[in-house]
Protein backbone atom coordinates (compact mmCIF):
# COMPACT_ATOMS: atom_id res chain seq x y z
CA UNK A 1 0.00 0.00 0.00
CA UNK A 2 1.88 3.23 -1.15
CA UNK A 3 0.94 6.45 0.78
CA UNK A 4 2.43 9.82 0.40
CA UNK A 5 4.96 10.30 2.92
CA UNK A 6 4.58 14.38 3.27
CA UNK A 7 0.74 14.14 3.09
CA UNK A 8 1.18 11.56 5.88
CA UNK A 9 3.18 13.44 7.94
CA UNK A 10 1.22 17.01 7.44
CA UNK A 11 -2.16 14.71 8.53
CA UNK A 12 -0.33 13.65 11.54
CA UNK A 13 0.91 16.88 12.69
CA UNK A 14 -2.79 18.50 11.41
CA UNK A 15 -4.16 15.79 14.32
CA UNK A 16 -1.54 17.02 16.92
CA UNK A 17 1.07 13.87 16.97
CA UNK A 18 3.89 16.46 16.39
CA UNK A 19 5.88 13.97 18.94
CA UNK A 20 5.28 10.99 16.88
CA UNK A 21 6.12 12.60 13.48
CA UNK A 22 9.49 13.15 14.57
CA UNK A 23 10.31 9.84 16.32
CA UNK A 24 7.76 7.38 14.85
CA UNK A 25 7.40 8.58 11.05
CA UNK A 26 7.50 4.92 10.04
CA UNK A 27 4.49 4.22 12.20
CA UNK A 28 2.85 7.01 10.71
CA UNK A 29 2.96 5.22 7.71
CA UNK A 30 2.26 1.76 8.21
CA UNK A 31 -0.75 3.31 10.14
CA UNK A 32 -1.92 5.81 7.20
CA UNK A 33 -1.59 2.72 4.99
CA UNK A 34 -3.62 0.36 7.30
CA UNK A 35 -6.42 3.18 7.58
CA UNK A 36 -6.51 3.73 3.51
CA UNK A 37 -6.90 -0.20 3.16
CA UNK A 38 -9.97 -0.17 6.05
CA UNK A 39 -12.06 2.50 4.01
CA UNK A 40 -11.25 0.84 0.52
CA UNK A 41 -12.66 -2.15 2.16
CA UNK A 42 -16.22 -0.03 2.91
CA UNK A 43 -17.22 0.08 -0.89
CA UNK A 44 -19.16 3.27 -2.06
CA UNK A 45 -20.77 5.91 -0.36
CA UNK A 46 -23.84 4.61 1.10
CA UNK A 47 -27.45 6.30 0.98
CA UNK A 48 -27.64 9.38 2.31
CA UNK A 49 -30.96 8.17 4.19
CA UNK A 50 -29.43 5.64 5.64
CA UNK A 51 -29.23 5.93 9.27
CA UNK A 52 -25.57 5.17 11.34
CA UNK A 53 -26.03 2.69 14.00
CA UNK A 54 -26.90 2.54 17.03
CA UNK A 55 -29.81 5.11 15.84
CA UNK A 56 -30.37 7.84 17.89
CA UNK A 57 -32.88 7.40 21.07
CA UNK A 58 -34.25 9.78 23.06
CA UNK A 59 -35.19 8.76 26.73
CA UNK A 60 -38.73 8.65 27.90
CA UNK A 61 -40.00 11.23 30.32
CA UNK A 62 -41.75 10.48 33.92
CA UNK B 1 0.99 -32.36 44.37
CA UNK B 2 -1.56 -34.13 42.60
CA UNK B 3 -2.85 -33.86 39.45
CA UNK B 4 -5.90 -31.55 39.28
CA UNK B 5 -4.59 -29.72 36.06
CA UNK B 6 -6.82 -30.55 33.55
CA UNK B 7 -10.03 -31.03 35.71
CA UNK B 8 -12.92 -29.22 34.62
CA UNK B 9 -14.61 -26.56 36.56
CA UNK B 10 -17.65 -28.56 37.00
CA UNK B 11 -15.28 -31.29 38.10
CA UNK B 12 -13.42 -29.49 40.98
CA UNK B 13 -17.05 -28.15 41.65
CA UNK B 14 -18.10 -31.78 42.68
CA UNK B 15 -15.06 -32.90 44.63
CA UNK B 16 -15.75 -29.77 46.62
CA UNK B 17 -19.03 -31.05 47.75
CA UNK B 18 -18.49 -35.12 47.60
CA UNK B 19 -15.01 -35.34 49.87
CA UNK B 20 -12.98 -34.37 46.69
CA UNK B 21 -9.82 -31.90 47.04
CA UNK B 22 -10.32 -29.10 48.80
CA UNK B 23 -10.42 -25.21 47.61
CA UNK B 24 -6.56 -24.97 49.02
CA UNK B 25 -5.34 -28.17 47.64
CA UNK B 26 -6.51 -27.17 44.40
CA UNK B 27 -4.62 -24.27 44.37
CA UNK B 28 -1.66 -25.31 45.90
CA UNK B 29 -1.46 -27.85 42.61
CA UNK B 30 -2.57 -25.23 40.46
CA UNK B 31 0.44 -22.71 41.59
CA UNK B 32 2.99 -25.16 41.56
CA UNK B 33 2.00 -25.47 37.68
CA UNK B 34 2.53 -21.86 37.35
CA UNK B 35 5.79 -21.22 39.12
CA UNK B 36 7.06 -24.13 37.40
CA UNK B 37 5.67 -23.69 33.57
CA UNK B 38 5.16 -19.96 33.35
CA UNK B 39 8.56 -19.17 33.21
CA UNK B 40 8.47 -20.62 29.85
CA UNK B 41 4.92 -19.15 28.86
CA UNK B 42 4.20 -15.77 29.71
CA UNK B 43 1.14 -16.04 30.44
CA UNK B 44 0.74 -14.40 33.46
CA UNK B 45 1.41 -10.88 34.30
CA UNK B 46 1.00 -10.76 37.92
CA UNK B 47 0.57 -13.68 40.06
CA UNK B 48 0.70 -13.81 43.66
CA UNK B 49 0.58 -17.15 45.30
CA UNK B 50 0.19 -16.21 48.82
CA UNK B 51 -2.73 -14.09 48.14
CA UNK B 52 -4.61 -16.61 45.66
CA UNK B 53 -4.09 -19.39 48.66
CA UNK B 54 -5.63 -16.51 51.36
CA UNK B 55 -8.50 -16.45 49.01
CA UNK B 56 -8.55 -20.45 48.68
CA UNK B 57 -8.80 -20.83 52.61
CA UNK B 58 -11.76 -18.08 52.70
CA UNK B 59 -13.61 -20.18 50.29
CA UNK B 60 -12.80 -23.55 51.78
CA UNK B 61 -14.10 -22.24 55.31
CA UNK B 62 -17.11 -21.06 53.47
CA UNK B 63 -17.98 -23.93 52.30
CA UNK B 64 -17.41 -25.68 55.61
CA UNK B 65 -19.38 -23.39 57.42
CA UNK B 66 -21.99 -24.09 54.78
CA UNK B 67 -22.04 -21.11 52.58
CA UNK B 68 -22.43 -22.09 49.21
CA UNK B 69 -21.95 -19.86 46.71
CA UNK B 70 -22.85 -21.63 43.88
CA UNK B 71 -21.01 -23.72 40.93
CA UNK B 72 -18.37 -20.99 40.63
CA UNK B 73 -17.74 -22.14 44.67
CA UNK B 74 -13.68 -22.25 44.38
CA UNK B 75 -13.36 -22.10 41.07
CA UNK B 76 -9.89 -20.59 39.76
CA UNK B 77 -10.56 -18.00 37.34
CA UNK B 78 -7.65 -15.92 35.90
CA UNK B 79 -8.43 -11.93 34.50
CA UNK B 80 -6.67 -10.34 31.87
CA UNK B 81 -4.87 -7.44 32.74
CA UNK B 82 -7.09 -5.02 31.36
CA UNK B 83 -9.52 -5.86 33.66
CA UNK B 84 -9.98 -3.77 36.76
CA UNK B 85 -9.09 -5.84 40.34
CA UNK B 86 -9.38 -2.96 42.87
CA UNK B 87 -5.97 -2.40 44.99
CA UNK B 88 -3.67 -4.29 41.78
CA UNK B 89 -2.14 -2.75 39.03
CA UNK B 90 -4.37 -2.75 35.21
CA UNK B 91 -0.99 -2.31 32.82
CA UNK B 92 -2.72 -3.33 29.80
CA UNK B 93 0.52 -4.84 29.34
CA UNK B 94 2.09 -1.49 28.53
CA UNK B 95 4.30 0.87 29.64
CA UNK B 96 1.93 3.69 29.02
CA UNK B 97 -0.05 2.91 31.94
CA UNK B 98 2.73 3.71 34.01
CA UNK B 99 1.63 2.05 37.20
CA UNK B 100 -2.46 2.93 37.27
CA UNK B 101 -3.85 0.72 40.09
CA UNK B 102 -7.22 0.17 40.00
CA UNK B 103 -9.05 1.52 42.97
CA UNK B 104 -12.30 -0.74 42.75
CA UNK B 105 -13.50 -4.57 40.93
CA UNK B 106 -14.55 -3.86 37.52
CA UNK B 107 -18.35 -5.36 37.25
CA UNK B 108 -17.35 -8.75 36.19
CA UNK B 109 -14.81 -9.16 38.97
CA UNK B 110 -18.09 -8.12 41.69
CA UNK B 111 -19.93 -10.59 40.02
CA UNK B 112 -17.22 -13.44 40.23
CA UNK B 113 -16.55 -12.78 44.02
CA UNK B 114 -20.49 -12.99 44.70
CA UNK B 115 -20.22 -16.38 42.91
CA UNK B 116 -16.97 -17.27 45.22
CA UNK B 117 -14.42 -17.58 42.23
CA UNK B 118 -10.95 -17.48 43.42
CA UNK B 119 -9.20 -14.75 41.35
CA UNK B 120 -5.94 -16.47 40.47
CA UNK B 121 -3.98 -13.54 38.69
CA UNK B 122 -3.98 -11.29 35.99
CA UNK B 123 -2.96 -12.23 32.57
CA UNK B 124 -0.64 -11.29 29.47
CA UNK B 125 -2.17 -9.24 26.50
CA UNK B 126 -1.45 -7.89 23.63
CA UNK B 127 -0.98 -4.31 24.53
CA UNK B 128 -4.40 -2.22 25.19
CA UNK B 129 -5.94 -5.66 23.94
CA UNK B 130 -4.48 -4.63 20.22
CA UNK B 131 -1.63 -5.32 18.19
CA UNK B 132 -0.50 -8.20 18.30
CA UNK B 133 2.80 -10.32 20.03
CA UNK B 134 5.19 -7.71 21.06
CA UNK B 135 8.68 -8.12 22.09
CA UNK B 136 9.68 -4.25 22.84
CA UNK B 137 6.74 -4.33 25.93
CA UNK B 138 7.50 -4.27 29.56
CA UNK B 139 7.11 -8.24 29.48
CA UNK B 140 7.58 -10.94 26.86
CA UNK B 141 4.36 -12.50 24.82
CA UNK B 142 2.58 -15.45 25.59
CA UNK B 143 3.56 -18.61 24.06
CA UNK B 144 1.27 -21.52 22.62
CA UNK B 145 1.25 -24.17 24.69
CA UNK B 146 0.95 -26.74 22.25
CA UNK B 147 4.49 -25.39 20.64
CA UNK B 148 6.03 -22.54 22.61
CA UNK B 149 7.52 -21.46 19.17
CA UNK B 150 3.79 -20.56 18.25
CA UNK B 151 1.18 -17.76 19.24
CA UNK B 152 -1.46 -18.50 21.34
CA UNK B 153 -3.82 -16.15 19.46
CA UNK B 154 -4.69 -12.64 20.91
CA UNK B 155 -5.36 -10.44 22.28
CA UNK B 156 -6.53 -12.68 25.26
CA UNK B 157 -3.43 -14.30 24.74
CA UNK B 158 -2.45 -15.35 28.63
CA UNK B 159 -5.77 -16.45 28.90
CA UNK B 160 -6.06 -18.93 26.39
CA UNK B 161 -2.42 -19.99 27.35
CA UNK B 162 -3.11 -20.74 30.77
CA UNK B 163 -5.96 -22.63 30.23
CA UNK B 164 -4.82 -24.86 27.74
CA UNK B 165 -1.83 -24.96 30.18
CA UNK B 166 -3.80 -26.61 32.82
CA UNK B 167 -2.94 -23.06 34.88
CA UNK B 168 -6.13 -22.24 35.86
CA UNK B 169 -10.09 -23.76 34.34
CA UNK B 170 -11.72 -20.44 33.50
CA UNK B 171 -10.09 -16.93 32.30
CA UNK B 172 -11.99 -13.55 31.59
CA UNK B 173 -10.70 -12.66 28.04
CA UNK B 174 -12.00 -9.31 25.63
CA UNK B 175 -13.42 -9.37 22.25
CA UNK B 176 -13.32 -6.67 20.35
CA UNK B 177 -12.84 -7.92 16.90
CA UNK B 178 -12.36 -11.69 17.93
CA UNK B 179 -9.93 -11.19 21.42
CA UNK B 180 -11.40 -14.09 23.28
CA UNK B 181 -12.05 -16.51 19.97
CA UNK B 182 -8.77 -16.29 18.37
CA UNK B 183 -6.96 -17.34 21.29
CA UNK B 184 -9.60 -20.12 22.43
CA UNK B 185 -8.93 -21.44 18.44
CA UNK B 186 -5.13 -21.48 18.81
CA UNK B 187 -5.23 -22.99 21.80
CA UNK B 188 -7.45 -25.57 21.78
CA UNK B 189 -10.43 -24.06 23.95
CA UNK B 190 -13.52 -23.14 23.67
CA UNK B 191 -13.74 -19.23 24.09
CA UNK B 192 -17.16 -17.33 23.93
CA UNK B 193 -18.51 -13.92 23.33
CA UNK B 194 -21.46 -13.10 24.30
CA UNK B 195 -24.19 -11.34 22.82
CA UNK B 196 -22.92 -7.60 22.84
CA UNK B 197 -23.86 -5.88 26.11
CA UNK B 198 -25.00 -9.28 28.29
CA UNK B 199 -21.72 -8.73 29.99
CA UNK B 200 -21.40 -5.69 31.86
CA UNK B 201 -17.37 -3.89 30.69
CA UNK B 202 -17.69 -1.43 33.40
CA UNK B 203 -13.73 -1.55 34.79
CA UNK B 204 -12.44 -2.60 31.52
CA UNK B 205 -9.88 -0.95 29.79
CA UNK B 206 -11.73 0.34 26.47
CA UNK B 207 -10.43 -0.82 23.27
CA UNK B 208 -14.03 0.36 20.94
CA UNK B 209 -16.87 0.84 22.91
CA UNK B 210 -19.11 0.09 20.31
CA UNK B 211 -18.15 -3.38 20.13
CA UNK B 212 -16.25 -4.15 23.41
CA UNK B 213 -17.51 -7.61 25.10
CA UNK B 214 -16.42 -9.58 27.87
CA UNK B 215 -15.76 -13.48 27.40
CA UNK B 216 -15.15 -16.44 28.83
CA UNK B 217 -12.26 -18.74 27.78
CA UNK B 218 -12.30 -22.43 29.21
CA UNK B 219 -11.79 -26.20 28.23
CA UNK B 220 -15.53 -27.35 27.55
CA UNK B 221 -18.57 -25.93 26.62
CA UNK B 222 -20.05 -26.65 29.95
CA UNK B 223 -17.45 -24.71 31.97
CA UNK B 224 -17.90 -21.69 29.24
CA UNK B 225 -21.92 -21.74 30.17
CA UNK B 226 -21.47 -21.65 34.43
CA UNK B 227 -18.94 -18.86 33.52
CA UNK B 228 -21.18 -16.91 31.67
CA UNK B 229 -24.22 -17.29 34.08
CA UNK B 230 -21.86 -15.95 36.59
CA UNK B 231 -21.19 -13.22 34.98
CA UNK B 232 -24.84 -12.00 33.24
CA UNK B 233 -26.00 -9.17 34.42
CA UNK B 234 -27.60 -5.57 34.24
CA UNK B 235 -25.15 -3.07 35.10
CA UNK B 236 -26.16 1.07 34.91
CA UNK B 237 -22.20 1.41 34.86
CA UNK B 238 -22.02 0.34 31.44
CA UNK B 239 -24.42 2.39 29.32
CA UNK B 240 -24.37 -0.51 26.37
CA UNK B 241 -25.89 -3.06 29.22
CA UNK B 242 -28.96 -5.80 28.76
CA UNK B 243 -31.03 -7.95 30.32
CA UNK B 244 -30.74 -11.62 29.38
CA UNK B 245 -34.10 -13.16 28.92
CA UNK B 246 -32.99 -15.99 30.35
CA UNK B 247 -31.64 -16.96 33.98
CA UNK B 248 -29.34 -20.20 33.12
CA UNK B 249 -27.86 -20.48 29.28
CA UNK B 250 -27.15 -24.35 30.47
CA UNK B 251 -30.86 -24.88 30.68
CA UNK B 252 -31.03 -27.26 28.17
CA UNK B 253 -27.98 -29.23 27.24
CA UNK B 254 -29.28 -32.56 25.63
CA UNK B 255 -27.29 -33.71 22.78
CA UNK B 256 -30.37 -34.12 20.42
CA UNK B 257 -30.48 -31.56 17.68
CA UNK B 258 -33.51 -32.50 16.36
CA UNK B 259 -35.58 -29.31 15.01
CA UNK B 260 -32.50 -26.94 15.13
CA UNK B 261 -31.57 -25.64 11.30
CA UNK B 262 -27.61 -24.89 11.37
CA UNK B 263 -26.47 -22.72 8.17
CA UNK B 264 -23.10 -23.59 7.08
CA UNK B 265 -21.16 -20.69 5.87
CA UNK B 266 -19.03 -21.72 3.73
CA UNK B 267 -18.18 -19.30 1.70
CA UNK B 268 -16.33 -17.49 4.15
CA UNK B 269 -13.49 -19.77 3.84
CA UNK B 270 -13.88 -21.58 0.73
CA UNK B 271 -14.61 -18.32 -1.62
CA UNK B 272 -13.79 -15.19 0.31
CA UNK B 273 -10.60 -16.64 1.81
CA UNK B 274 -8.89 -20.03 1.22
CA UNK B 275 -8.32 -21.89 4.59
CA UNK B 276 -5.83 -24.29 4.94
CA UNK B 277 -7.34 -27.93 4.21
CA UNK B 278 -7.37 -29.54 7.36
CA UNK B 279 -9.18 -26.48 8.52
CA UNK B 280 -11.90 -27.06 5.71
CA UNK B 281 -12.24 -30.27 6.48
CA UNK B 282 -12.65 -29.68 10.00
CA UNK B 283 -15.45 -27.51 9.34
CA UNK B 284 -16.89 -30.47 6.96
CA UNK B 285 -16.53 -32.66 9.37
CA UNK B 286 -18.30 -30.58 12.09
CA UNK B 287 -21.33 -29.87 9.41
CA UNK B 288 -21.49 -34.33 9.75
CA UNK B 289 -21.44 -34.19 13.17
CA UNK B 290 -24.36 -31.90 13.66
CA UNK B 291 -26.31 -33.40 10.81
CA UNK B 292 -25.39 -37.00 13.20
CA UNK B 293 -27.08 -35.38 16.34
CA UNK B 294 -30.29 -34.42 14.55
CA UNK B 295 -30.11 -30.92 13.44
CA UNK B 296 -30.61 -29.99 9.90
CA UNK B 297 -27.48 -28.40 8.08
CA UNK B 298 -27.89 -25.99 5.00
CA UNK B 299 -25.53 -24.14 3.38
CA UNK B 300 -26.16 -19.95 3.49
CA UNK B 301 -24.48 -16.93 2.52
CA UNK B 302 -23.63 -13.45 4.52
CA UNK B 303 -22.18 -10.68 3.00
CA UNK B 304 -18.46 -11.29 2.45
CA UNK B 305 -16.05 -11.30 4.86
CA UNK B 306 -14.19 -8.33 3.44
CA UNK B 307 -17.26 -5.67 4.35
CA UNK B 308 -17.19 -6.99 8.20
CA UNK B 309 -13.43 -7.21 8.06
CA UNK B 310 -13.82 -3.37 6.90
CA UNK B 311 -16.25 -2.17 9.19
CA UNK B 312 -14.66 -3.64 12.32
CA UNK B 313 -11.60 -2.13 11.52
CA UNK B 314 -13.00 1.33 11.08
CA UNK B 315 -15.07 1.10 14.18
CA UNK B 316 -12.17 -0.39 16.38
CA UNK B 317 -9.03 2.26 14.98
CA UNK B 318 -11.71 5.41 15.14
CA UNK B 319 -13.01 4.54 18.83
CA UNK B 320 -9.41 3.02 19.76
CA UNK B 321 -7.58 6.16 18.18
CA UNK B 322 -10.37 8.77 19.98
CA UNK B 323 -9.40 6.54 23.86
CA UNK B 324 -5.79 6.94 23.02
CA UNK B 325 -5.37 10.04 21.59
CA UNK B 326 -4.05 12.14 24.51
CA UNK B 327 -1.29 9.70 25.18
CA UNK B 328 -0.42 9.70 21.62
CA UNK B 329 0.19 12.76 21.42
CA UNK B 330 2.03 13.32 24.62
CA UNK B 331 4.10 9.81 24.88
CA UNK B 332 3.87 7.97 21.98
CA UNK B 333 7.36 6.33 22.98
CA UNK B 334 5.85 4.65 25.44
CA UNK B 335 3.72 2.01 23.71
CA UNK B 336 5.04 -0.91 21.62
CA UNK B 337 5.64 -0.33 17.82
CA UNK B 338 2.15 -2.89 17.49
CA UNK B 339 -0.06 -1.00 19.37
CA UNK B 340 1.26 2.15 18.88
CA UNK B 341 0.37 1.99 15.04
CA UNK B 342 -2.73 0.28 15.16
CA UNK B 343 -4.06 3.02 17.35
CA UNK B 344 -2.38 5.57 15.09
CA UNK B 345 -4.79 4.43 11.53
CA UNK B 346 -7.72 6.03 13.91
CA UNK B 347 -5.49 8.92 13.29
CA UNK B 348 -5.94 9.09 9.78
CA UNK B 349 -9.95 7.99 9.12
CA UNK B 350 -12.57 10.41 9.01
CA UNK B 351 -16.00 10.97 10.25
CA UNK B 352 -16.86 10.26 7.16
CA UNK B 353 -15.25 6.90 7.15
CA UNK B 354 -17.08 6.35 10.88
CA UNK B 355 -20.31 7.01 9.48
CA UNK B 356 -19.99 5.40 6.40
CA UNK B 357 -18.98 1.93 8.73
CA UNK B 358 -21.54 2.13 11.18
CA UNK B 359 -23.99 2.53 8.10
CA UNK B 360 -22.51 -0.32 6.67
CA UNK B 361 -22.84 -2.55 9.92
CA UNK B 362 -26.70 -1.60 9.99
CA UNK B 363 -26.89 -3.55 6.32
CA UNK B 364 -24.94 -6.15 7.66
CA UNK B 365 -26.61 -6.91 11.02
CA UNK B 366 -30.00 -6.76 8.66
CA UNK B 367 -28.32 -9.39 6.46
CA UNK B 368 -27.28 -11.73 9.40
CA UNK B 369 -30.91 -11.05 11.03
CA UNK B 370 -32.39 -12.20 8.07
CA UNK B 371 -30.31 -15.74 7.54
CA UNK B 372 -30.99 -15.98 11.09
CA UNK B 373 -34.84 -16.13 10.23
CA UNK B 374 -33.94 -19.22 8.00
CA UNK B 375 -31.39 -21.06 10.22
CA UNK B 376 -31.43 -20.72 14.31
CA UNK B 377 -27.38 -21.30 14.08
CA UNK B 378 -24.81 -20.71 12.51
CA UNK B 379 -21.39 -22.38 11.69
CA UNK B 380 -18.26 -21.11 10.05
CA UNK B 381 -14.11 -20.94 10.50
CA UNK B 382 -12.80 -19.19 13.31
CA UNK B 383 -8.93 -19.10 12.01
CA UNK B 384 -7.94 -19.92 8.55
CA UNK B 385 -4.98 -22.29 9.65
CA UNK B 386 -3.38 -23.32 12.39
CA UNK B 387 -1.24 -20.68 14.54
CA UNK B 388 1.68 -18.61 13.07
CA UNK B 389 5.01 -19.00 14.63
CA UNK B 390 5.88 -16.19 17.33
CA UNK B 391 9.30 -15.08 15.18
CA UNK B 392 7.26 -15.17 12.05
CA UNK B 393 5.73 -11.63 12.49
CA UNK B 394 4.89 -11.27 8.99
CA UNK B 395 2.68 -14.27 8.52
CA UNK B 396 1.56 -13.62 12.52
CA UNK B 397 0.14 -10.20 10.60
CA UNK B 398 -1.16 -11.88 7.99
CA UNK B 399 -3.10 -14.18 10.31
CA UNK B 400 -4.57 -11.36 11.78
CA UNK B 401 -6.90 -10.61 8.32
CA UNK B 402 -7.10 -14.29 7.91
CA UNK B 403 -10.19 -14.97 9.96
CA UNK B 404 -13.78 -14.95 10.37
CA UNK B 405 -14.77 -13.46 13.36
CA UNK B 406 -15.62 -10.10 12.96
CA UNK B 407 -18.51 -10.16 11.40
CA UNK B 408 -20.03 -11.62 14.86
CA UNK B 409 -17.98 -8.71 16.49
CA UNK B 410 -19.51 -5.79 14.07
CA UNK B 411 -23.32 -7.86 14.55
CA UNK B 412 -23.10 -8.05 18.12
CA UNK B 413 -24.42 -11.68 18.41
CA UNK B 414 -23.17 -14.41 20.43
CA UNK B 415 -20.31 -16.87 18.99
CA UNK B 416 -18.55 -19.40 20.21
CA UNK B 417 -15.17 -20.88 19.09
CA UNK B 418 -14.47 -24.62 19.97
CA UNK B 419 -10.88 -27.07 19.00
CA UNK B 420 -12.23 -29.62 16.18
CA UNK B 421 -8.49 -31.63 16.04
CA UNK B 422 -4.97 -31.15 15.89
CA UNK B 423 -3.39 -30.24 12.81
CA UNK B 424 -0.88 -32.59 10.98
CA UNK B 425 2.27 -30.46 13.19
CA UNK B 426 0.20 -30.96 16.34
CA UNK B 427 -1.31 -27.77 16.49
CA UNK B 428 -5.23 -26.80 17.03
CA UNK B 429 -7.73 -26.69 14.67
CA UNK B 430 -11.33 -24.71 15.28
CA UNK B 431 -14.98 -24.21 14.55
CA UNK B 432 -16.86 -21.34 15.04
CA UNK B 433 -21.31 -21.19 15.94
CA UNK B 434 -23.11 -18.34 16.33
CA UNK B 435 -26.46 -17.48 17.24
CA UNK B 436 -29.53 -14.83 17.42
CA UNK B 437 -28.97 -12.38 19.72
CA UNK B 438 -29.20 -13.80 23.28
CA UNK B 439 -29.15 -16.79 22.69
CA UNK B 440 -26.81 -18.23 24.51
CA UNK B 441 -28.40 -21.16 25.81
CA UNK B 442 -29.04 -22.77 22.18
CA UNK B 443 -25.47 -21.72 21.14
CA UNK B 444 -24.35 -24.06 23.94
CA UNK B 445 -26.45 -26.56 23.73
CA UNK B 446 -25.11 -27.14 20.09
CA UNK B 447 -21.66 -26.72 20.84
CA UNK B 448 -22.18 -28.98 23.68
CA UNK B 449 -23.84 -31.82 21.12
CA UNK B 450 -20.59 -31.13 19.25
CA UNK B 451 -18.54 -31.43 21.78
CA UNK B 452 -19.83 -34.39 22.65
CA UNK B 453 -19.99 -36.40 19.47
CA UNK B 454 -16.26 -34.80 18.71
CA UNK B 455 -15.46 -36.69 21.67
CA UNK B 456 -12.54 -36.03 24.03
CA UNK B 457 -9.57 -34.45 22.94
CA UNK B 458 -5.66 -34.21 24.42
CA UNK B 459 -4.09 -31.66 26.34
CA UNK B 460 -0.83 -29.95 25.20
CA UNK B 461 1.83 -32.51 25.35
CA UNK B 462 4.37 -30.69 27.17
CA UNK B 463 1.50 -29.89 30.00
CA UNK B 464 -0.31 -33.10 29.83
Amino acid sequence: MIVEHEAVMRAATAAGLDKAVKAFPQDLIAAAAAAKAFRDGLGGPPAPSDEPWPPMRVAAVS
Amino acid sequence: MTDLAFRSAVDIAAGYRNGGPSPIDVIYDLSSRIRQHDPDLHAMIAFEPEAVAAEARLRARELAAGTDRGPLHGIPVAIKDIVDIAGTPTGCASAATDGHVAKADAAVIERLRAAGAIIVGKTNTHEFACGGPSFDLPLPPARNPWNLDHHPGGSSSGSGAGVAAGFFPLAIGTDTGGSVRHPASACGLVGLKPTYGLVSRRGVFPLAQSLDCVGGLSRTVVDAGLLLNALVGVDPGDPSSTAAPWTDCLSDTGKDLSGIRIGYVRHFHEEDLHADPQMAKALDRAADLLREAGGTVVDIRLPPLEAFFSVNRVLLSSEGFAIHAAMLREKPEAYGALARRALLAGAFLSSDDYIRAQKLRTQLIHAVETCFSEVDILLSASSMEPPSRLDDPIETRRTYTRQARTPFSVTGNPALTIMSGLSASGLPLSVQLAARNFAEPLLLKVAAAYEALRGPLPHPPRYA
